[in-house]
């Protein structure tokens, strides 16, 4: 083989392997060139041995010449443990082949669950290569004792860069690697695997560091992809929603029969239990090959389901985000996504899941569940199809992820100011650090400011802070420290156990929310609670009894803003086409397909829909705001809202149909700048709203825009929607509606943990998950009140910001409303577009107004009930 | 028209909405729960909580002092949060002791919080008990596993009772009494002590397992509020 020296390990892949991969061919010479490199492949191209093999090849070279120095000599980093199981047996292979039982070259892996004496056995004799997580290479960097051995290294392998990039976990990491740089004796080589993503040049800074040079090698384009849109809508424009509707589940059953393996993704951990439920019910004979596949299912559960799928025993797996990175799952025929996945790239990203090698066509299909989610959806595939990618987007300078390492850093010497901010700012998320930040951050540790230390003896921070450098206190506070690194935080979960084992884990609400003998669903099928203790509780199986799936507090994606700009563009030309030819739909139909490539039954359904929202009310575009308002819930309506209830669920008493108090009025906005903008808009103009006519106004927003529910007496006119949407002072507004919200208040508690005010152990005490808990309401509200800039109320602001809401694009939206029409319409039923948006289960009603005020309502609503 | 700050519970026990219950034929005035040094004891182990003065304890202490004038304040154990050997707590627990004590008879109960209290500099020449019986009530911090003596009716802290109310919009939490025939129990004073919703009955001491809790009184703002509690 040319592109490398030869070795054993040459001489090995030329037995195994009929030639090199496209990604292999561009890798290797630049590996060996020395220059750092961003493999972008999906999976099945030989990523693992693009970056392997030199490596590999390098070490056998030395340890034939009996020149292989004893170190750690290349880390692999992965943000899934499941990963590093892998990657160990795929290396194990070849050295095993090449060096037979005892391989001088030892490939270690270490994470949480490595056992006390494997890690010493690491520690008396590193492995060359160890494969390890974010968490655990953070620890071993400030543990004075395992220096020496990370000294050597010289080449760093990032496993699923793209999805470490965009969250804070990354941002630990391009830290963690700084500090590895320092360390090492002569340079550092980084190698970056990532799927499909976009911007990549960021992407690649992210990997290598702000001023550093990396190659960008892009081989997605080798593996070809055919993704498709299907819809199981039948012809009435109201079609019941969520993934029970039966024609779903048949089609979705008909793949899975017609299919060797089928990998089905939904959105949320509840989509993903429901829908493994009801395969088990359209397939009895196939329900031992069906299962489920979710973060709150426990890792046994999980590591069963994956090694089963590798194995070929299985015939459908239905997960959430769990499977989209690259863990191998063996060879899957075709993927399925319910619903859109919310972004190009993800649908990418999830579709080159399916077909495992590099020759294979990557079979995806988009099932949408709603008229929405079918424009989305076909959007989306030709989008996807362009290659044109949504943008990530990477934190910037999370401040508690930097009070961790400073803190960390600190365990192992003192550093001067100077040098400990240079290396900071050697990565991309802080090469914009301001010094003063870098110094509150400081202040925090040490024990939060001048002030605090003219009034008190001793302050008990975490550092001592010297006038130019900093060390971290010694004894507990150091062990505490290195037992709570890492940026994961804890939520308050339940353990559910079934025959003494643990199954998963699911959100302490709802088990409070069940009874003795309630039946929910946990990996696919039902059980049944028998007791609950402190912090699990106990079920059995379940048979033939009507189940609840517990809803999950998961992320909510955002339309991404390249979706929804197609969509407004295809509804804006529709319109135009309804006004000239008539909405008559024999002859659009054939429009609405050619455009949208999404054939003649979705397109017919797709025009009904819009023809009837032109009718009950207008079709939005771009060109206006159209503000609808609906009073109260018409009967229509309400049925309307029964049938898209689950079907089990309408046989329980208990459970209803989301209804509305009467006399409400709701104000559909129809802002189309997908639910991280809208979020932004509807948070600020219901404070704005209240702070005009007093009292609360739900606001619900979602990709497609957002609906005001208010009171009689908050009623407003079309005159007054220009003050409501008025841009200037909408970023105070805002921030003072998000100040009061639940979304801040829970981006506090992961940044009070994180940035190390409290540890995940409370004293080591874990009698009651809720009672002694700290209360990171009571600290938010105190730093509210008294030191309102605390580094970590300001990264709980950015962090909230960041994931969930979109200011800019928010603000865009408002400059360019200033030249348009803001149209009020008084609706007498739900039109269609609006539909999705009522139906929502009205889950985290936005309140704005003054707590203070809220009480006051309390108290006279309660007592007035009294008497 | 009543006043819905304070209320007489049953006859000669009265709610206030500053988290106190008033013994009138004993002339006791009680809280629970003060947690003192909350904050310097976390940071004592290296948690960086904010210490600024969030619960003005001493002055609403004093307040209810001056307003009921009885003859004993009776603090119902969990005094202090930890008994760490940090100067700001023995600090805060002096000041307590000294201003309370110039007013009235102070009867310090000792809770699960207090392990080590009795052997802080602080604590030298301050007296502390683990019950104290007041007429028909029995004065105690609830954690113990113990049966109620006779007809004394128990008044106990410990378990930090918050309900949650709503408006069918949003819920908020808010600390309350809990209060049966045989035993009577207050919400925290301090503010740092998170809370668990008597909806859930979810209680720790055996005590407060046993008993039958009918009503909740709610404190919003400065009012009470009773509240009903059916047993799912």
């Amino acid at each position: 083989m040319p592109l490398l020296n030869p070795s054993p390990v040459t001489e090995w892949f030329s037995r195994k392997f009929a030639e090199p991969t496209p990604a292999q061919v561009e890798a290797w010479p630049r590996i060996e060139a020395g220059k750092n490199v961003l493999i972008i492949s999906p999976t099945g191209t030989g990523k693992t041995f693009a970056a392997f093999l030199s490596v590999l090849n390098q070490l056998a070279i030395e340890e034939a010449d009996g020149a292989l120095k004893p170190g750690i000599h290349a880390i692999y980093i992965s943000p899934l443990r499941a990963l590093s199981y892998d990657l160990e047996k795929n290396l194990a292979e070849p050295l095993r082949e090449i060096y037979g039982g005892t391989s001088p070259i030892r490939v270690g892996l270490r994470s949480g669950d490595t056992s006390s004496y494997a890690r010493q056995q690491q520690f008396l004799s590193p492995p060359h290569i160890l494969l390890t997580t974010p968490e655990s290479l953070s620890i071993l960097l400030s543990q004075t004792r395992w220096l020496p051995a990370l000294s050597t290294v010289r080449w760093i392998i990032v496993d699923e860069v793209h999805s470490l990039a965009e969250n804070k976990r990354g941002s630990h990491l391009t830290v963690s690697l700084e500090r590895l740089e320092l360390l090492a004796a002569c340079g550092v080589q980084r190698i970056g695997l990532s799927a499909t993503v976009a911007p990549v040049d960021q992407v690649a800074k992210f990997l290598v560091g702000a001023a550093r040079n990396c190659e960008i090698l892009d081989v997605s384009a080798a593996k070809k992809i055919d993704m498709r849109v299907y819809s199981p809508l039948s012809r009435n424009p109201y079609p019941p929603s969520g993934y029970t509707g039966e024609r779903l589940i048949k089609e979705l059953a008909r793949l899975v029969g017609e299919n060797r393996t089928t990998l089905i993704f939904s959105n949320t951990r509840s989509g993903a239990e429901a829908a493994t439920y009801w395969l088990h019910s359209a397939l009895p004979e196939l329900s031992g090959q069906i299962e489920c596949h979710h973060a709150s299912l426990d890792r046994d559960v999980r590591q069963d389901v994956e090694d089963r799928l590798k194995r070929g025993e299985l015939r459908a797996v239905v997960c959430s985000t769990s499977l989209e990175l690259g863990i191998d799952i063996g060879s899957v025929d075709l993927v399925v996504m319910l619903s859109t996945p919310k972004g190009v790239s993800k649908a990418l990203q999830r579709t080159g899941r399916a077909g495992h090698n590099i020759k294979s066509i990557s079979r995806g299909l988009l099932m949408a569940t709603n008229m929405n989610d079918l424009v989305e959806c076909a959007a989306t595939v030709l989008l996807a199809r362009s290659r044109q990618l949504d943008e990530i987007r990477i934190p910037q300078a999370p401040l508690d992820v930097l009070a961790q390492h400073l803190a960390s850093m600190g365990c192992i010497r003192a550093w001067k100011k100077t040098e400990a901010l240079e290396l900071v700012r050697r990565t991309y998320p802080y090469r914009n650090l301001s010094e003063a930040d870098f110094e509150a951050v400081l202040e925090y540790l040490a024990g939060g400011g001048k002030s605090l230390k003219q009034q008190y003896t001793e302050t008990f921070g975490k550092i001592n802070l010297e006038e130019d450098s900093f060390e971290t206190r010694q004894g507990r506070v150091q062990r505490d420290l290195l037992q709570n690194i890492g940026v994961i935080p804890n939520e308050g979960m339940v353990a559910v156990k079934l025959k003494g084992r643990t199954i998963g884990s699911v959100e302490e609400i709802f088990v409070r929310g069940l009874q003795i003998g309630d039946v929910f669903i946990i990996a696919g099928r039902p059980v049944r609670l028998e007791r609950t203790g402190m912090m699990e509780c106990f079920v059995a199986r379940a048979y033939n009894a009507v189940p609840t799936v517990p809803r999950w507090n998961a992320n909510k994606m955002p339309l991404t803003n390249k979706v929804a700009e197609a969509i407004v563009t295809f509804r804006s030309e529709l319109r135009e086409r309804f006004e000239k030819f008539g909405s008559e739909c024999e002859q659009q139909v054939d429009w609405i397909g050619k455009r949208l490539d999404c054939g003649r039954t979705n397109a017919d359904i797709i025009c009904r829909m819009y023809a009837a929202q032109a009718e009950v009310s207008e079709i939005p575009t771009a060109d206006f705001l159209l503000v609808e308002e609906l009073l109260d819930q018409p009967e229509e309506t309400t049925r309307e809202l029964q049938a898209t209830a689950v079907p089990e669920e309408r046989k329980r008493k208990t459970k209803k149909a989301p209804q509305f108090p009467r006399g409400q009025r709701h104000y559909f906005f129809h802002s189309l700048v997908g639910r991280a903008a809208n979020e932004a808009l509807s948070r600020a103009i219901a404070l704005r709203l209240s702070r005009l006519r007093g009292g609360n106004a739900i606001a619900t927003p979602d990709d497609y825009g957002f609906v005001l529910t208010v009171r009689p007496e908050q009623v407003f006119t079309e005159k007054e929607l220009p003050e409501l949407l008025k841009a200037e002072g909408f970023a105070e507004d805002l921030h003072t509606a998000l100040s009061r919200s639940d979304l801040l208040k829970y981006h506090f508690r992961n940044a009070a943990q994180t940035g190390m005010m409290v540890y995940r152990n409370f004293f080591g005490e874990q009698k009651s998950v809720r009672k002694l808990q700290w209360s990171s309401e009571v600290i938010f509200n105190v730093l509210q009140q008294y030191e309102p800039d605390h580094v970590l109320l300001r990264e709980a602001r950015r962090d909230a910001v960041h994931t969930y809401i979109d200011l800019e694009n928010a603000l865009n939206f408002l400059e360019k409303l200033k030249g348009k029409s803001i149209r009020l319409k008084r609706i007498e039923r739900v039109p269609p577009l609006s539909f999705a948006l009522f139906a929502t289960k009205i889950k985290e009603a936005l309140l704005v107004e003054d707590p203070r005020e809220m009480t006051e309502r309390l108290y006279h609503l309660w007592w007035s009930k009294l008497e | 028209m009543m006043d819905k700050s304070r209320s007489e519970i049953i006859p000669g026990v009265w709610l206030d909405y500053r988290r106190a219950v008033f013994l009138e034929k004993e002339s006791t005035l009680c809280i629970a729960d003060l947690h003192l040094g909350y904050a310097w004891a976390h940071r004592f182990h290296g948690q960086m909580m904010p210490v600024h003065a969030l619960d003005r304890l001493t002055e609403r202490m004093l307040e209810l002092c001056g307003f009921y004038q009885p003859r004993t304040f009776a603090v119902l154990g969990d005094i202090v949060h930890k008994a760490v050997p940090v100067a700001e707590v023995e600090r805060e627990f002096t000041e307590v002791v000294t201003r309370l004590g110039e007013k009235c008879g102070l009867k310090l109960i000792l809770g699960n919080h207090d392990k080590g209290l009795k052997k802080l500099d602080c604590s030298r020449q301050v007296e502390f008990c683990d019950s104290w019986e007041a007429g028909r009530f029995l004065l105690l911090h609830g954690n113990e596993s113990r049966k109620s003596k006779g007809d004394s009716i128990v008044v106990m802290g410990h378990e930090h009772p918050t309900i949650s109310l709503g408006d069918g919009v949003k819920s908020g939490r808010f600390p309350c009494f809990l209060i049966s025939e045989e035993v009577i129990i207050l919400p925290a004073f301090s503010d740092w002590a998170a809370g668990s919703n008597v909806r859930w009955y979810d209680f720790m001491s055996p005590l407060a397992k046993s008993a039958r809790f009918e009503k909740a009184v709610a404190i919003l703002g400065q009012k009470l509020l009773p509240v009903s509690l059916q047993k799912p």
